[in-house]
Parts: C-alpha cells; structure tokens; sequence
C-alpha cells in the first residue's frame, strides 16, 4: 500500500483520562485532520499487516508517550483501516521542541511540524515490515 | 539531573524535610520501599513525612519536563486508598509551594469560585476590563488546582502553562476549548507584566462564558460522583 502520512497540529490527550466526552472530542479532532489527507475514493485499509508510526514534538512537560497512541488508532478506525485489529506493529517517538532536532532526512510533512514551532503528532501508516528489519 | 540541579534537588529536600519536622512530622528522606507502610509496587519516593496514622509521601523532580503524569497519577491513586495520606508532586519549577494548599479545602469551594465569576461579570459590566481578566484568571488557576486535587492529578503545583496542558491531556479540558484558554493565558500574562493590552468586552466576557462552562461541567461532575 501506499504510506499514509498527516500532521495532527495540537498536543495530544492521553488514554488515561477519566473524561470520555473530551477523549471522545479528541478522537473526532484527529478523525477530522486525517479526513483532511486521506483521498476521499480511497477505502479503508482491509487485508494486510499494518505500521503505525508516531512522532510527538512536545514542549517541556509532555503528555505520556505511551499513553498517546491507542486513541489516536481508535481515531482511524473505519476511515484509513477497517480495525485496529490490522495495526501490528507500532512505533512511538518524542522529541523536545527546546532541544535540537536533526530534520535532515524526515518526511516533509514532519520537517513543517518541527517548523511550526508548536507541540504536535506526526503520524504514519504503511505496511508491516519482516520482523528482522526491527531488529 | 546535572551537578547544579542535583545540589538544588537536595536543598530542597533538606528544606522540606526541616519544614515537616518543625510542623511535628516524622521524616524520612530518600527511604526504601519497606519504609513506606504500604506497598506501592517496589516505588521509593523522596521524602516520606508521617504523623499520627496519616501522612505524605513527596515525589521531587527537577523539572517539570519529563515527568510520566499518567504513573504518578496512579501512584497519588493508590495512595489516596490510605486514609489520612496523601501524594506531593514537586518541581524545582514549581510556583510559590508554600502558599499552594495541599488540600481541596485550601482552595475556596466551588461555590465561592461561581461567586467569584459574579463579581468578575460585574467588572466587566464596568468597563474594568483589565481587573477583569486578572481576577478571572486567578479563579480559572484556583479551579484548575483544586480539580486536579480532588481527582488525584499530581500536576497542582506546576506552573500555569504545564498546569494547563496536563490538564487538558489528562481531558480535563476539552481539545476544543484549549486553544482559547492559552490565548486567555496570553492576555492575562500581557496585563500582570504591565505590558498594553487592547480587549473588547465581548472577548472579556467570552473568556467569562468558557470558564463559567468548564466549572459547571466540573461541579456538575463532582455532584454526579458524591451521589
């Protein structure tokens, strides 16, 4: 398949959260920027092992990394893969925006969310790799 | 932690701890997981200072940059099972720690705040835009530690910008609301620095609505939870 990228330009909240309303409206947020850039023609994902990468550029007090993930999957479900089940492999990175970091060779889209200048989620879906290549 | 901080982490422990004995706690400073009279997974926090059956157990980090709010929070829930004990999350950042209450009670009541909101409605009816705003902004910083007291966030002694986001990671703030609440946070910092700030009363009093709405919300869910 063809990787999926987007940039999701706000901090993210965590699964932890005892508010399902506010998770919920977080869930909606990422949905509506993912809608942005996946073509409106194109259906969910449906057969094959899938990546989901995460990239969070945060300030100095950052949400939980690992507690950022699985809402943002809920958010795709149904609209880049028909169930989360798919996603097996997955990848969460966090960088500090007050610290440097080396652009040189990421995506577009992620060198513009550096730029930006404010915390935000890049986010990649593509195919699963040999389990070698992780290793 | 570097050399300097590590040297102001330990006065600041050496500082806490002599305030605690002087108010008649017991001290422990850097004591083992057995020395905590309950297990909380192998955890060994900073400083424990005991009295009577209660007591606190203070966690003192150097920043507040790189702290996991989601596992201390789960340590502030277990601890909260105890009777009569409490979790400290404290920072080398943290704002004025000694007049921060430690408690829910240290704060005025909900209903004081909603009071408070009636008098800043009043200030904005007469023009007093700037006292507007900060008083507003003084009762929205008030709401926001009481809350995440009472639901057992360990972000209540931060300083207001990361006081703000862990709330709203934590979802205590809507993602569609937060936006609003920084740019209220940056007019309200322009008028405590003496800096010009131009405002209209229809967006003094929008900054109004949104905190009226978010107590509600929390006081509405507090009443659901008492009940």
């Amino acid at each position: 398949m063809e990787p999926f990228e987007f940039l999701i330009p706000k901090r993210p909240v965590s699964l932890q959260t005892k508010n399902r309303k506010n998770l919920q409206a977080w869930k909606s947020y990422v949905r509506a920027e993912a809608a942005k850039a996946w073509p409106q023609d194109r259906r969910p994902i449906s057969s094959t092992a899938l990546r989901c990468s995460i990239v969070y550029i945060c300030d100095n007090s950052p949400a939980d990394i690992d507690n950022i993930i699985k809402p943002i999957q809920d958010a795709l479900v149904g609209l880049v893969f028909e169930d989360d089940f798919l996603v097996s492999d997955v990848d969460s990175h966090r960088r500090f925006l007050s610290e440097p970091i080396d652009v040189t060779f990421l995506p577009s889209l992620l060198q513009g969310g550096v730029a930006y200048g404010n915390e935000c989620v890049y986010v990649k879906i593509c195919n699963a790799q040999h389990l070698e290549n992780y290793l | 932690m570097n050399t300097s901080q590590k040297n102001l982490h330990d006065r600041k422990l050496e500082s806490l701890a002599s305030a605690y004995r002087n108010e008649g706690y017991v001290v422990l400073t850097s004591p083992t997981a057995g020395a905590i009279p309950f297990d909380l997974d192998g955890y060994s926090p900073d400083l424990v200072a005991m009295k009577d059956d209660a007591g606190l157990i203070i966690e003192v980090k150097a920043s507040a940059s790189g702290i996991s709010v989601d596992r201390l929070q789960w340590l502030a829930q277990e601890i909260s099972t105890h009777a009569g004990w409490r979790f400290l999350l404290l920072t080398l950042e943290d704002v004025d720690t000694l007049n921060i209450p430690l408690t829910p009670d240290g704060f005025p009541t909900w209903s004081q705040l909603l009071t408070k909101l009636k008098q800043v409605e009043r200030l904005i009816g007469d023009d007093a835009l700037e006292p507007a705003v900060l008083y507003l902004w003084s009762v929205f910083e008030g709401a926001m530690r009481k809350r995440a007291i009472e639901q057992l966030i360990p972000v209540d002694r931060l300083p207001s910008l990361a006081l703000l986001n862990h709330m709203y990671s934590q979802g205590e703030i809507s993602v569609t609301k937060i936006d609003f609440f920084r740019d209220f946070m940056g007019k309200r910092n322009r008028i405590a620095h003496g800096a010009n700030m131009t405002m209209t009363q229809h967006q003094a009093q929008a900054f109004l609505d949104s905190v009226s709405d978010l107590l509600s919300e929390w006081t509405s869910i507090e009443a659901r939870q008492v009940s």
